[in-house]
């Protein structure tokens, strides 16, 4: 489970995004996180993940505060925490084989032959396994996104965050990557935190909706909740859906 | 006011970034696969560049020394003049300057777009130390490098004064060499070779920290790279600086 309590991050610049943010993501849900560009959501991803660091508050992930945390800390929940980053975060200078051997011999000193098959058998859970010798630039978008969807899971972690998975793909694309996040949760059991503004990826992940506005959670609760809300971003982005789905 | 608070600040930046590097240096996982591939690119960039520019330095050196020798009666002099030139400031000065120009804008404009494309951010998540693995790997290669690369450098350097002397002499390889070794003493060779050390970490510091710092996506990777160079090619000139004076201080002249 993650659990965030009373978070405030702000930066030199005057910007504020984060003022008591509280969240709970209970331990098999996929939590979606809604809000208008630049609320603050990539912000909150990053502070889960100790990327930023708030200046108050408390992010537990598993019992492990996140908050204030040690490098010896904060790598033990990051063995347990995969981040997949709206551009994928692939390494240029490494194939896509090599990308996702990266944290498997860096983090879990699995190399050879071991490295090797988990690579394969990662790529064809994205449907990508022919891409191996590929290097990042010779990608689509999408096939980068489920790239950094597999460098990801590849060490098997608990939690995943997705930061806007399915922005700037076409529907197929979009569709795809949207039933890879719920094959995930269901098939490997992961926890998830999604960072969306599709509607259609919504529809699809989502098992509760949170709403992020002027730092604040705004609105929580389910899909359905969600769409009979009087939050006015929430009514727009659900009657979009209704036009889109 | 502002622009000293920015000077104090970059002063603070920079102190931490070289404290994290003697902090992680003594620390494990060491990549040493990774030092031993920067020395290989780092050495394949900028090799060509320097063997050309310190071949026509020495050249030109040469060809420049040789009429007010001549006035002197000196000319016998001239492999003695031109080697001590380049061994003891041309040479280590020249190739670090190049290198600042080749490398500094190389690793500022790697690790720049490595950091507005998250990369750095994706690798900090996935429990490596960015630092350790970009940084440490890339300071250490280079500090290694430069006496190796200064070295040869000086040698290319030397043997263009021989190629101009030639030209206007006939003399030959073996007496010019001769010359050159009998005129060179350890205080000549040693400081120079080793403040390239210095030279090489100073280089490698201030791209890295320009790129791991920099912002705002394509333009700020464009302003790392530039003042990357900029910034490294004063900070050797300074260092030199410095150095020459503690050289002469520990190693006087014979």
């Amino acid at each position: 489970m993650i659990e965030i309590r009373d978070v405030y991050k702000a930066f030199g610049s005057g910007l504020r995004p984060l003022q008591g943010v509280s969240l709970d993501v209970p331990t098999g849900t996929n939590v979606v996180v809604l809000g208008k560009s630049g609320s603050g959501k990539s912000v909150l991803l990053k502070s889960i993940v100790g990327l930023l660091v708030p200046e108050h508050g408390s992010i537990t992930v598993a019992g492990e505060e996140v908050v204030g945390a040690d490098r010896r800390t904060l790598q033990s929940i990051r063995r347990k925490v995969g981040y997949v980053f709206q551009s994928g975060a692939l390494y240029d200078s490494l194939t896509v084989g090599e990308n996702l051997a990266f944290p498997l011999e860096k983090t879990r000193g699995i190399t050879g032959s071991e490295a090797r098959e988990r690579v394969m058998h990662y790529l064809e859970q994205v449907g990508l396994p022919e891409k191996v010798n590929k290097m990042p630039s010779e990608l689509s978008g999408g096939q980068r996104k489920r790239i950094g969807v597999a460098r990801t899971i590849i060490t098997e972690p608990e939690y995943l965050l997705y930061d806007e998975p399915t922005t700037g793909l076409d529907p197929q694309t979009t569709k795809e990557i949207a039933e890879l996040i719920v094959h995930l949760k269901q098939d490997l059991k992961i926890t998830a935190v999604t960072v969306t503004h599709d509607p259609y990826c919504l529809h699809i992940v989502a098992d509760t909706v949170a709403y992020l506005e002027e730092g604040k959670i705004l609105f929580n609760g389910t899909k359905d909740e969600a769409h009979r809300s009087d939050v006015e971003f929430l009514r727009i982005f659900f009657s979009l859906q209704e036009h889109r789905v | 006011m502002n622009h000293l608070k920015s000077v104090i600040l970059q002063f603070g930046s920079y102190t931490q970034f070289i404290g994290r590097f003697f902090r992680t240096i003594f620390t494990p996982p060491h990549e040493f696969r990774q030092i031993m591939r920067h020395v290989d690119d780092f050495g394949a960039m900028s090799l060509p560049l320097i063997a050309v520019v310190n071949f026509i330095m020495g050249l030109i050196l040469a060809m420049q020394s040789r009429p007010t020798m001549e006035k002197f009666g000196a000319a016998a002099f001239i492999p003695a003049m031109v080697t001590i030139s380049i061994v003891r400031e041309l040479g280590p000065v020249i190739t670090a300057l190049l290198v600042a120009g080749r490398v500094a804008s190389g690793i500022g404009a790697e690790l720049g777009s490595m950091k507005v494309t998250e990369q750095i951010d994706a690798m900090e998540c996935s429990g490596v130390d960015p630092y350790n693995y970009l940084v440490t790997t890339r300071v250490i290669a280079l500090a290694l490098l430069m006496p190796i690369i200064t070295l040869y450098a000086e040698f290319v350097g030397i043997f263009g004064s021989y190629v101009a002397e030639f030209l206007a002499t006939g003399v030959t390889l073996r007496y010019y060499y001769g010359q050159v070794i009998e005129s060179l003493t350890f205080v000549d060779v040693v400081p120079g070779l080793l403040k390239t050390i210095a030279f090489g970490f100073a280089i490698a510091v201030i791209g890295a920290h320009k790129g791991f710092n920099t912002d705002s996506g394509t333009e700020g990777v464009g302003r790392a790279t530039t003042s990357a160079v900029v910034l490294s090619s004063l900070w050797i000139i300074l260092i030199d600086m410095i150095l020459v004076k503690v050289s002469i201080t520990y190693f006087p002249n014979p």
